[in-house]
């Protein structure tokens, strides 16, 4: 069956003064329908550049190689006109930071409805339900209380979760079929953290869409993903299902991720991840990793697949 | 007994007639021992950062007394105050923002030394300075650079720095590891576990992680609404919460 | 929000109370007897009669105690009575309202008119930044606004009203009057007007919602007016507030220079002449005007951006 998604030897670089720094490197992955792709890594790992990559929402300096499929159909040399008829409607964004994310000065329930009205493509007849009440409806079953009042109220008069559900709305409005959420719990409180969860897990199943999570929240990862892909320094190191790979862990850093968690000892790993600019040559692990041996310095890791649907870029698991 | 809060009370008036009376810390007891890590857990809103403000000097409490060391703080004048802050010491959320933007990483490490004029001479203060730094892991050439370019882990190494100069008694973190990946939170963490089993310090541990707090932590209090709901040993609470809030706290957990 | 209005009512009120006081004490404790100044005036210097000095004193009241003039003007000034001008020996009052719908109108139109141009070119240039257009019309109208107003007063006479005679030189005879003038007055406001708007929406334009709202896929238009302009206008909102309420009392050039007879040249007039009750007057109205005019935009503003509400409100 044809993924949602396909992301086929993905490569960003953005022209940064006179040279073009590579962030993004060769980035394979998939998402099918309604699964949920769990994308983790630090921060600057390139996460969020691959989502807006995705998205088509990368600045003016951007470079990009490689080919993202939505259903068969290839994205980046679609013009902004067609991609736009997909945009917003088919695949849609869930963004990070409700607080910057929200327009201050427009009634959140203007910024979910236009959602569909402002579009190019909005025919007011050609709705069988009309837009506002179908606002409401969303709101009510993201359980934005005061069903009615929250319409025109502005972002500045809720609390940071409310506008959290806000954008999730948004994001669930269009009846898409892929949502990309980017760091849904980041800078988030505690109880709230597990609000969001249901929430999105909630969206999953009334929806049926397919996700690509973004998060460096691995509890989060491991809550809402079907499957789980690892980034690192613009590469991906890992992906499996999210048993697989948070339980057993098969590559070198996400074995150090998931130690360094506080529930198992925040064990420490030396080092920084390298800068894009002075990205070392083959695994761009080695520097940090316990088990570096001479031909990580030398070749680029492979992929194995070291039981079936759990794929590793690491030279130490050859043979296995 | 390092500090001791007894019936603290924090309350903002408002309204037009400053009839309105908002209570940010309400009735609030505890004990902290030497050398113990104390946690205090509750959302935004709960009174944590206001606890501490009083116990660092930074406000002064409606009621109550914060008793360091067996002496009420609350009372001591400016002069006294200036003595104690070099065993009180804190380090927060946002590290970044707790330098100086125009001055240097080298200048902000440098400033307690003059404050409290550690050093003799501009050598002994760049000896030490450069001491702290290997101690907390940072590399010598992060020194002439500005606090916008460094990242959280580093800025939040470097107040941790900043504070052991002072050779404090009493570390308040609060919430020190909100804003950082988990890879760099697991350093802070050690390094915090680290300097307080060398430097005889007492850390109170401010979050709304509970994962974090039940990492570290030996004894916590459970806050809300300015109020403390429970107290006890970590296990003990996380294993059988009495407060209904607690419970809530706890199945929260994802 | 009714709090909101109330409370800047109140500000309102005692910038015009101290304003009017600080100006009345300053104009009599300054050097020149009232009485004699205007006996000079009467009579061309010529017949300085004690009597007739003595006779202007009674008659306005000048040999009483300055606060027991102050008190009875302040009541005056409650029943909008500003008292009889020494120099036209007429109600000031009467005056004044005979010339300030020609101020008002002046005023207005030449804000309307560089807003007119400073709107758009400012949007513009801020959707095109640092491209030709955003150098050109940076370029242009710092060198325009640069320009004092009596040189392109000046200028604009001599080829629109000598050369082409298109407009008359001066006065306020003609419907076309007044175009000349306020375009003198527009040229020197339209700088900041198309500067304003542009910063403001480039501040609007960096923002992430503005991302968000590419990635929602609506309409490019849509973009740009409901989101873009509708934040920035707050800013240019304020810009254009303060504009008005300059143009009220620093019109005076502008009015001498085309003989437009406005409430500038009034007060010009009375300073002259120490006109003591005409010069009161004219300043309690200006402050009253750009006092008003400053509450009615943070009103407006507060309309537009319903963050202040909830952070000042």
């Amino acid at each position: 069956m044809e993924p949602v998604l396909r992301i086929d030897d993905l490569c960003v670089g953005f022209h940064v003064r006179d040279r073009v720094v590579n962030i993004i490197n060769h980035v394979s992955l998939h998402i099918g329908e309604n699964e949920v792709l769990g994308l983790i890594g630090e921060t600057g790992c390139g996460k969020s550049v691959t989502g807006s990559a995705v998205l088509r929402l990368l600045p003016d300096n951007a470079v990009v190689a490689g080919q993202i499929d939505y259903r068969g159909k290839a994205l980046l040399p679609m013009s902004e006109h067609e991609f736009n008829r997909l945009r917003g409607a088919k695949i849609v964004s869930v963004p990070q930071s409700p607080s910057t994310s929200l327009n201050p000065m427009m009634t959140v329930g203007m910024q979910v409805e236009e959602c569909l009205t402002r579009r190019p493509d909005y025919s007011k007849k050609a709705q069988q339900v009309p837009v506002r009440e179908r606002v409401q409806q969303i709101f009510e079953r993201l359980r934005l209380n005061e069903r009615g009042k929250i319409f025109r109220k502005y972002p500045c008069e809720l609390s940071g979760g409310m506008c959290q559900r806000v954008l999730i709305s948004m994001g669930a409005i269009t009846n898409a079929d892929l949502i990309v959420v980017d760091e849904p719990t980041k800078a988030v409180d505690w109880i709230l953290r597990a609000g969001v969860v249901d929430v999105l897990r909630k969206m999953k199943e009334d929806y049926r869409c397919a996700m690509m999570m973004i998060t460096h929240d691995i509890g989060v990862a491991r809550a809402l993903s079907n499957r789980i892909a690892v980034m690192y320094a613009g590469e991906i190191v890992e992906t499996g299902t999210a048993g697989q790979v948070l339980d057993h862990p098969q590559h070198p850093y996400t074995a150090d991720l998931i130690s360094a968690l506080p529930e198992n000892g925040f064990h420490v790993t030396e080092g920084f991840m390298p800068s894009f600019e002075e990205m070392p040559a083959a695994c761009r692990y080695q520097d940090r990793c316990a088990h570096c041996v001479e031909a990580c310095r030398s070749g680029k890791p492979e992929m194995h697949e070291t039981e079936p649907g759990h794929f590793v870029y690491c030279h130490r698991c050859r043979g296995e | 007994m390092l500090l001791e809060l007894r019936n603290v009370t924090k309350t903002y008036w408002s309204g037009v007639m400053r009839n309105k009376a908002f209570h940010a810390v309400k009735d609030v007891n505890l004990e902290i021992g030497e050398r113990e890590i104390f946690g205090i857990i509750g959302e935004s809103g709960s009174g944590k950062t206001t606890t501490c403000k009083i116990i660092m000097g930074l406000l002064k409490p409606t009621s109550g007394a914060v008793l360091y060391q067996g002496e009420d703080i609350t009372k001591l004048g400016k002069a006294k105050w200036h003595e104690l802050r070099k065993s009180i010491q804190m380090i927060f959320q946002h590290p970044q923002m707790t330098f100086n933007p125009r001055s240097t990483v080298y200048s902000a490490c440098a400033e307690p030394i003059r404050i409290y004029k550690l050093a003799k001479d501009a050598d002994e203060e760049r000896e030490m300075v450069l001491g702290i730094l290997d101690r907390v892991g940072v590399s010598r050439d992060q020194l002439e650079k500005y606090p916008h370019e460094i990242s959280g882990g580093q800025a939040q190494r470097l107040s941790i720095a900043r504070t052991l100069l002072l050779k404090p008694s009493l570390l308040i973190c609060d919430e020190p590891t909100s804003m950082l990946d988990i890879s760099v939170q697991a350093q802070i963490l050690s390094l915090l576990k680290e300097i307080h089993g060398k430097e005889n310090l007492t850390l109170l541990y401010i979050s709304h992680n509970l994962d974090v707090v039940a990492a570290i932590c030996d004894r916590i209090a459970v806050m809300k609404d300015g109020e403390i709901v429970e107290m006890g040993n970590t296990d003990e609470v996380f294993s059988s919460p009495k407060h209904d809030y607690t419970k809530r706290l706890l199945s929260a957990r994802i | 929000m009714l709090k909101y209005i109330v409370k800047r009512l109140l500000v309102m009120l005692l910038v015009l109370w101290a304003v009017s006081t600080m100006t009345y004490f300053m104009v009599h404790v300054t050097p020149g007897d009232a009485a004699t100044a205007i006996v000079f005036n009467l009579t061309g210097g010529t017949n300085m009669d004690e009597e007739l000095i003595e006779r202007i004193n009674k008659r306005f009241d000048l040999d009483k105690p300055v606060y027991v003039q102050y008190f009875n003007w302040l009541l005056g000034v409650f029943r909008m009575d500003f008292g009889i001008s020494y120099r036209y020996n007429m109600p000031v009052m009467d005056m004044i309202k005979a010339r300030l719908p020609n101020t008002a109108r002046l005023g207005l139109t030449a804000v309307f008119l560089s807003a007119l141009i400073g709107i758009p070119l400012g949007v513009l240039s801020a959707l095109r930044q640092n491209r030709l257009l955003d150098h050109t019309s940076r370029v242009a109208t710092l060198f325009i606004g640069s320009v004092p107003g009596f040189l392109s007063g000046l200028v604009l006479i001599i080829i629109f009203s000598l050369k082409l005679k298109w407009f008359p030189t001066s006065g306020m005879k003609t419907a076309g009057s007044i175009v000349l003038p306020a375009v003198t007055l527009a040229l020197g406001m339209v700088a900041t007007t198309t500067r304003m708007m542009r910063t403001g929406m480039l501040d609007v334009l960096r923002q992430d919602f503005m991302v968000v709202a590419k990635a929602k896929g609506i309409r490019r238009s849509s973009m740009l007016v409901s989101h873009a302009f509708r934040n920035a206008l707050p800013s240019i909102v304020t810009v254009i507030g303060l504009q008005i309420g300059h143009i009220l009392g620093g019109s005076v050039l502008v009015e001498t220079i085309f003989a437009w007879p406005g409430l500038g040249s009034l007060l010009n007039d009375a300073v002259s002449n120490r006109d003591t009750p005409m010069l009161e007057g004219c300043v309690i109205l200006i402050t009253f005007g750009y006092t008003a005019i400053n509450l009615l935009v943070d009103v407006v503003y507060a309309w537009l951006d319903p963050r202040v509400k909830y952070t000042e409100g």
